[in-house]
């Protein structure tokens, strides 16, 4: 993408680089690199940091942003936001990693999953659970191997409490 | 008379006003006592409808007469995996004359807190609101423009149809409505579309002429089609409201006229059946356009549709405007829509 310099939407590539780096926790290396071949990640200053745009890398979407810049409310999926050194992933960029996920997950039965999308955390056994928490925050999958969330998870006595940073309850509660 | 109103007279020719005085009678009057509307909104319905007996059923409506509906986001799922699902739960649902649409007849809670639409298995949305894309297809490769997007349920719905391929730019003029937009289409997983904070007049200016090859325009109007939906509605509407809403009407499907390549689309289409907001506002444009447009039947004819409305109080409107569509509540038992496909077929030049 030529950026122009004026708008505010512009790839910045090391900001791109630091979210694809982000996700290879969660997936493997060729699926990192079909990821980055499929999509581009443009970035736009918020009030509060950086925000990050996933959209198809066909060269059309780039155009049009910088086409008309100054009117551009939003683009693609909302996947990320900086704040500082920190990455903040969205439910969006779980979307996307849904299908490929092989670290840093924790798959829930369903009735541990509603209790979840209240935004309430959960203290629960481990045992039984298919999980792997080499990843922070850890994506949260329902009993379908589909993604809900993103959370923080802790050990303590022997029981895991989940706490969801944010899940899909949130398009409900948010009014949307 | 207020300045808006004034404002709003300027759009009307004057040999034009006539479609907007209302002359009703003391049977109008008592009908609109007893349902709860205003003597000339009887009078308008008698005039669309030719029939007080049907004006009557119209206006009898309450919500519970009409269908509540989901679109399936097939860009996720198929429609046959989420009414399995949610059968699952309690819900009663029915296949519709569209193949992503289900009919809810029962729901054991709201179905917009089913955890499937928190994943974006499928977006709520009005039967008849789902017509006017699902009759024009959008097809992959085709530029898009939706001049009024938000909340962006048929914006959304465009990409559906293109896959989620194709670039669709998303016009609206609140920043607030547009939110919802952007919360919607990442519900929903679409990544096609830029949106865009515009007044949907100046588009053609900011975005050139001639240059997109569908355009949908959902416009802004009186909400007339919702009567049954939302009953505090019904006393609310002033014969100034439709003087209003077609003047707006007209300068956005203006801007739309400009927009669209030769060989391209327009589909207008409101949650409206007043000719005022619909019939008259494409006559109006083809007055003026009428060499570059001609108006289309759509490939598919929702069951319960009537035809464009030629003639309106004493007033006659373009011939091609009965093509459009218009399905009425009482007849869809889902919210009143109008549907006008435009095809430009030349340069403006």
């Amino acid at each position: 993408m030529r950026n122009k310099k004026d708008c505010k939407f512009r790839i910045d590539e090391r900001l791109e680089s630091i979210f694809w780096r982000k996700l290879s926790c969660y997936i493997t290396r060729a699926a990192v690199s079909q990821l980055e071949r499929r999509y581009r990640v443009l970035s736009v200053e918020s009030s509060k940091g950086v925000e990050l745009l996933l959209v198809p890398s066909d060269a059309a979407y780039t155009e049009l942003v910088d086409a008309f810049c100054s009117d551009v409310f939003t683009v693609g999926l909302h996947v990320a936001s900086v704040r500082g050194d920190r990455v903040l992933l969205h439910l969006s960029a779980g979307l996307i990693i849904q299908d490929v996920i092989v670290r840093g997950y924790l798959r829930l039965p369903e009735q541990l999953v509603k209790k979840l999308l209240y935004g309430k955390p959960l203290v629960v056994t481990p045992r039984g659970l298919e999980l792997d928490l080499s990843c922070d925050p850890v994506a949260v999958l329902d009993s379908m191997r589909e993604f809900i969330a993103w959370a923080r998870v802790k050990r303590a006595d022997g029981k895991l409490l989940i706490k969801p940073l944010v899940d899909a309850g949130w398009y409900l509660r948010s009014g949307v | 008379m207020g300045r808006g109103i004034m404002d709003a007279t300027r759009c009307h020719p004057s040999h034009w006003l006539r479609v907007f005085e209302y002359t009703p009678t003391r049977t109008h009057r008592e009908i609109g006592e007893k349902y709860g509307v205003e003597a000339f909104m009887v009078y308008r319905f008698e005039e669309m409808l030719g029939d007080l007996d049907e004006v009557k059923l119209l206006l009898s409506l309450g919500p519970q007469d009409m269908m509540k509906a989901i679109r399936v986001n097939t860009l996720r799922v198929s429609a046959a995996t989420v009414k399995k699902l949610l059968r699952e739960k309690g819900f009663e649902l029915k296949d519709y004359w569209i193949p992503y649409t289900l009919i809810v007849d029962h729901e054991p809670f709201s179905i917009g807190a089913a955890h499937e639409y928190l994943k974006g298995y499928y977006y709520v949305q009005g039967p008849n609101s789902q017509a006017p894309v699902y009759i024009t297809d959008p097809k992959p490769l085709e530029k898009s423009v939706d001049l009024a997007a938000a909340p962006g349920g048929k914006t959304t719905q465009i990409a559906q149809h293109q896959r989620d391929t194709t670039p669709i730019i998303a016009i609206d003029k609140s920043r607030t409505r547009l939110a919802a937009l952007k919360n919607n289409a990442n519900r929903l997983g679409v990544k096609s579309i830029i949106a865009l904070v515009m007044d949907a007049r100046l588009a053609p200016l900011k975005l050139g002429v001639e240059r997109f090859d569908y355009i949908l325009l959902d416009a802004p109007c009186t909400g007339e089609g919702l009567l049954a939906l939302d009953t505090s509605r019904r006393a609310s509407r002033r014969p100034e409201d439709y003087l209003d809403r077609s003047c707006l009407q007209i300068q956005l499907l203006e801007s739309a006229v400009k927009l669209v390549k030769p060989g391209g689309r327009i589909v207008y289409t409101t949650c409206s059946t007043a000719p005022e907001e619909n019939e008259y506002v494409v006559t109006r444009i083809l007055e003026k356009y009428g060499d570059a447009l001609v108006v289309e039947k759509p490939r598919a004819t929702p069951p319960g549709m009537r035809p464009g409305l030629t003639e309106y109080n004493g007033v006659k409107f373009h011939e091609d405007v009965r093509k459009c569509i218009r399905l009425y509540p009482h007849v869809t038992r889902a919210e009143g829509f109008t549907i006008c496909v435009i095809r430009k077929t030349a340069s403006l030049g």
